[in-house]
């Protein structure tokens, strides 16, 4: 019982110790993120197209707030750094700190976010610092404009100090550090501790030398040092909700001529005589590995000569030598203008039959299918086999984060998968009718991992199965053996109790009676002869007695060893008699289980007391044969016989067999009149466990108990043996 | 009022608070054992997490979000959810069209969040229907916002809509005034999807008949939330001989399709502009770029859904459609109060 009390607290002590750990507010601080292609494990993406360029982290989509979210959500007080870099002149970019609970959606974070926000819907705060709080819903907090504006393209260096319920928030252009753009806020509802986190709004942006590290009251001072110096000039919001901006009406980019554009569809379908080069418009679906524009019509893969900076989403013009295929287009040459930033469109959720029939050639489609095979091609870019029961098709994931999906996706997996559907060879390899060409790990979704009945979880579970059912074994004979032990322990007190009370008494009687025969005249014939009777049967009551101590008491067993115990028993049976006993062994005598050496003794015991009283044998040989598997019994001699119709029936050779067959050992007794009696006991020895020996005897276990439905005689129930 | 019976998230933690509570009582009031002793320090450890009781959540999903148009709606629905002690789950797709997305919103709400009412704003008047006849048959509050499903309201599911046929009738009749009773219209970004946006076209097209006989409709196109397409189509109006006076949008990615296409063709004298919906900002229609915004009051459906919700927990009969007025935003009553009320973004959420 102390013991268990002294494991659920030990227990209870790791478990605190654990969660102290784990629940730290300086866990895995400090930390610089590199965005190195595959070390980018503990990074979660809530929509968004994020991608690893040249050491730094891209997202060129024009969602609304997309995130890419790490750290550990205990996290305090810290300052977060980060270069920036707005792909185009809308939007905003930035980051969050002390976020919790995030999902897909704007705002579905709560936590702080400040940013660099572009150009907007001539909005006040378009060019500025921001910050704000998103709990579901924006709630802008203070906002300070960038002189100069925020450029496009150029990397900004962004800082966030979180300290208590303050919030200090810099940014300056790495061209020119010394124009600080800097503010404090302080929230008194403030959100305590989050994650860090990258988030974009309508508009992509881009990310370098992140880095967190713990902040302390001399970090915060010196920010509000920084704060007081730049002089910006902050507007701080009164507390109340503000919507959050949308991408809207803008500028257009004038240098996009205005034309009558043609559906993408109809690319591919070019009568004789119509001019060789088309435009079009639609919306950008993707940007790597090529540009695909797509319009309610269809889509077209799009050779730009010098294409401008496109995110997903925006919203283009495009001009180009148009190449009809047999299921859609490209344009060749094209020159392509940006018309306006938009939201990204949602892909055609089709089944791999319908893509197989290159109707979605070109297009953006959501397609589901099982894992098949992986691998990953010369030029790092991720190649997944998958089929859906009815096609089969390929998926090919290009650098970035190739590696990372390689490593998490398991075959057998059920997956949803949104990319650009291809037809073409060059990417099906003639192998399938389609591959799906995607844009970024965030368009892989596992939906359902692979079933548990794979091999390796069989086998796993066959070996936990197996490892039960010895531990079971075990246990059973554990509380056998402790049964067993109590069985002795009993035996013994009585012994003792008779020793003290039956013994003794039949001595004080015995002492009684031959003072009555002192008493008695030598005329008392008749008396006497009743008295001899009566010291007789007392004699012989205190011998039985002292006898059935001995066999009750174990001690001797144990001390002396088999053997030995039951050459005494015979010795003091024979009690200088006319039979001589032999004794001898062969083998080494292991640490037998007591129930096994208990069970011997008795077999002998009672066979001896036979030999010696019913046989009238003048030898007894008594041998222990210990063999590495198994210890045989022989008691052997040369007396009457044995007469199999007659005595096998009898009450001692009835409770020798019955022993026997308590511990699965083998009983037999062999004999003929005038030729003397031989019975052997063979008990097999438990194995010894070791990695070597536990398959083989599971094996033996299993095949016993699940062939033969039973135990087999020639197998000792015990399970192990010192 | 009382809503305590209605659990969160948190709600099995306050239960198993709650066993625990009781089982630390009676090993206090017992003989001490070891089992009493481990389940108690486990029962601590287990309090140690934090138990509290939560308001219940109501999920309002609107058609999308991040824009000032569906932003008063959570600021009607928090300020309600606020004085009512409910909590709000606010999320939707980031495009109208998302329907997929939305759908796995409200599965999402109902299941992960254990969302206890629902208020939402269908993007499709059909492929919404299963979702939500899921929800309630699974005993959740329903109120439909803005737009009405194609299924009758019921005992769980309220409708607190858009008057639609109220908002056609105001654009045929600002169209009347601004064309003096003759010229030509061309309506746009009619989608069949949406069953508010077909009762705008329909109430449309008989006020304008009856009042203003004159004008005639020189086009109607379909519509969707397809950007490019609806500039296409915008295109294509404008370039017809004779262009259309005014032309009248039915949505929001109409109008700012139609806004965009009248701007690069420069054509905003000639062509008025007159739109559905308050999804973008009204600088153009202070310049006068738009004539008119006929604008929803989202803010009074977030409001009225989560009383209805409230309400339908507690079993009363609610009413089972509710039509709140749009208004008409011209330049002229841009910088009225009541008008300010639905533009200018800052509801003031209560404190």
């Amino acid at each position: 019982m102390l013991v268990l009390l002294i494991a659920v607290i030990t227990t209870v002590c790791i478990v605190l110790g654990v969660r102290f750990y784990l629940h730290s507010s300086d866990r895995g601080l400090p930390h610089a993120y590199a965005f190195t292609s595959g070390k980018i494990d503990d990074w979660q993406a809530f929509g968004g197209n994020w991608e690893i360029a040249s050491g730094t982290m891209r997202n060129d989509s024009d969602e609304r707030g997309a995130k890419l979210m790490t750290g550990s959500p205990y996290w305090k007080d810290y300052v977060l750094d980060a270069d920036i870099q707005l792909l185009g002149e809308k939007g905003d970019a930035g980051i969050i700190v002390r976020s919790t609970d995030e999902e897909t959606g704007a705002d579905a974070y709560h936590g702080y976010y400040i940013g660099l926000r572009g150009l907007e819907s001539r909005l006040r705060t378009d060019n500025s610092l921001i910050l704000g709080s998103a709990d579901e819903i924006w709630n802008e907090l203070s906002t300070a404009p960038i002189p100069g504006g925020v450029v496009p393209q150029q990397w900004y260096h962004l800082r966030a100090l979180v300290y208590e319920c303050h919030i200090v928030a810099s940014a300056f252009p790495l061209i020119n550090p010394d124009q600080v753009t800097a503010f404090s806020f302080t929230d008194q509802h403030c959100i305590p501790a989050g994650r860090i986190g990258l988030r974009s709004y309508a508009g992509g942006g881009m990310w370098r030398n992140v880095e967190v590290h713990r902040a302390r009251q001399a970090d915060f001072v010196a920010m509000l040092d920084m704060v007081r110096n730049s002089k910006t000039k902050a507007y701080q919001s009164t507390g109340t909700f503000h919507a959050s901006s949308e991408p809207l009406p803008l500028t257009k980019d004038r240098s996009a001529p205005l034309i009558d554009a043609t559906p993408i569809g109809s690319l591919r379908m070019r009568d004789v005589g119509d001019p060789p080069t088309a435009t079009v418009k639609g919306v950008v679906v993707a940007t790597s590995p090529l540009l695909y524009v797509q319009d309610s019509s269809g889509g077209v893969q799009v050779a730009a000569t010098n294409p401008p900076t496109l995110r997903i989403g925006d919203e283009v013009q495009v001009t180009g030598t148009v190449e009809p295929h047999d299921f859609s287009a490209t344009l060749r040459n094209a020159s392509v203008h940006l018309l306006w930033a938009g939201t990204p469109i949602p892909p055609v959720s089709v089944t791999s039959s319908q893509a197989a029939t290159g109707a979605f050639d070109a297009s953006f489609i959501e397609v589901k299918g099982y894992l098949r095979a992986k691998q990953v091609a010369p030029d790092k870019s991720l190649v997944l086999l998958l089929d859906d029961g009815q096609q089969q098709f390929r998926a090919i994931m290009s650098g970035g984060r190739a590696t990372l999906s390689y490593s998490t996706l398991r075959i057998g997996s059920l997956i949803s998968l949104r990319g650009i559907c291809t037809v073409s060879s060059q990417y099906t390899q003639n192998l399938t009718p389609f591959s799906l060409l995607l844009r970024s790990t965030d368009d892989v979704s596992v939906i359902a991992g692979p079933p548990w009945w794979t091999v390796r979880h069989l086998v796993i579970l066959g070996i936990v199965l197996l490892f039960l059912v010895v531990l079971a074994q075990l246990l059973y004979h554990r509380i056998e053996s402790w049964r067993m032990r109590a069985v002795l322990e009993e035996r013994e007190r009585l012994a003792h109790e008779m020793h003290d009370t039956l013994a003794q008494s039949f001595a004080g009687i015995g002492f009684q009676l031959e003072a009555v025969r002192n008493e008695l005249t030598a005329q008392s014939t008749t008396a006497q002869r009743h008295l001899d009777l009566a010291s007789n049967l007392v004699r012989h009551s205190h011998q039985e007695a002292r006898h059935a101590i001995a066999t009750l008491r174990p001690e001797f067993l144990q001390s002396m060893g088999l053997l030995r115990a039951l050459e005494h028993s015979a010795a003091k049976l024979v009690a200088d008699g006319p039979v001589k006993i032999y004794a001898g062994s062969r083998g080494v005598p292991g640490l037998q289980p007591l129930s096994i050496s208990d069970t011997l003794f008795r077999i002998g015991q009672e066979a001896i007391a036979n030999a010696v009283r019913h046989a009238q044998a003048s030898r007894l040989d008594i041998h222990l044969d210990y063999e590495p598997t198994a210890v045989q019994l022989t008691i052997k001699d040369n007396g009457n016989g044995f007469r199999h119709e007659a005595d096998a029936l009898g009450f001692g050779i009835r409770g020798m067999r019955k022993r026997a067959d308590m511990i699965g050992a083998l009983f037999t007794i062999e004999g003929k009149p005038g030729e003397g009696t031989t019975v052997t006991v063979t008990a097999a020895l438990p194995p010894k466990l070791s990695l070597r020996t536990f398959p083989r005897y599971a094996w033996k276990y299993l095949r016993e108990h699940r062939i033969h439905g039973k135990t087999a005689s020639s197998f000792h129930p015990h399970t192990y043996r010192g | 009022m009382q809503i305590v019976s209605y659990c969160g998230e948190r709600g099995w933690k306050n239960n198993l608070a709650f066993r625990l509570k009781q089982k630390i009582h009676n090993s206090i009031h017992t003989k001490p054992s070891l089992a009493g002793l481990i389940f108690s320090l486990i029962s601590v450890l287990n309090l140690c997490v934090g138990c509290r009781r939560d308001p219940p959540t109501i999920a309002v999903i609107p058609q999308t979000i991040g824009t000032s148009l569906w932003s008063g709606e959570y600021s009607g629905a928090s300020s309600a959810a606020q004085k009512l002690n409910f909590k709000i789950y606010w999320n939707a797709p980031t495009r109208e069209d998302d329907v997929e997305g939305q759908i796995a919103l409200v599965e999402k709400a109902l299941v992960q969040h254990n969302c206890r009412g629902l208020v939402l704003t269908p993007n499709q008047s059909l492929a919404l229907i299963t979702p939500v006849r899921r929800a309630v048959a699974s005993g959740i509050p329903t109120v439909i916002t803005s737009t009405p499903l194609a299924i009758p309201p019921g005992p769980r599911l309220a409708y607190v809509l858009n008057d639609d046929e109220e908002g056609g009738r105001i654009a045929a009749l600002h169209v009347g005034k601004v064309l003096h009773g003759a010229g030509s219209v061309a309506v746009m970004g009619i989608d069949p999807g949406v069953r508010g946006v077909m009762t705008r076209a329909r109430s449309f097209e008989s006020t304008l008949t009856q009042f203003y006989p004159g004008i005639k409709i020189i086009a109607k196109r379909l519509g969707s939330y397809n950007g490019p397409q609806e500039q296409q189509v915008a295109e294509e109006v404008l370039r017809r001989s004779p262009a259309p006076d005014v032309i009248v949008s039915l949505t929001s990615a109409a109008t700012l399709a139609a806004f965009r296409t009248i701007t690069d063709m420069r054509k905003t004298s000639a062509v008025k502009l007159i739109g559905f919906d308050q999804d973008i900002a009204f600088w153009p229609v202070q310049t006068g770029e738009i004539d008119a915004v006929i604008v929803q009051d989202t803010y009074g459906m977030g409001e009225q859904a989560i009383q209805l919700i409230a309400e339908l927990l507690q079993h009363k009969s609610v009413p089972l459609e509710t039509k709140l007025k749009p208004m008409l935003v011209t330049r002229d009553n841009l910088d009225q109060p009541e008008i300010q009320h639905f533009v200018a973004l800052n509801w003031g959420l209560p404190q």
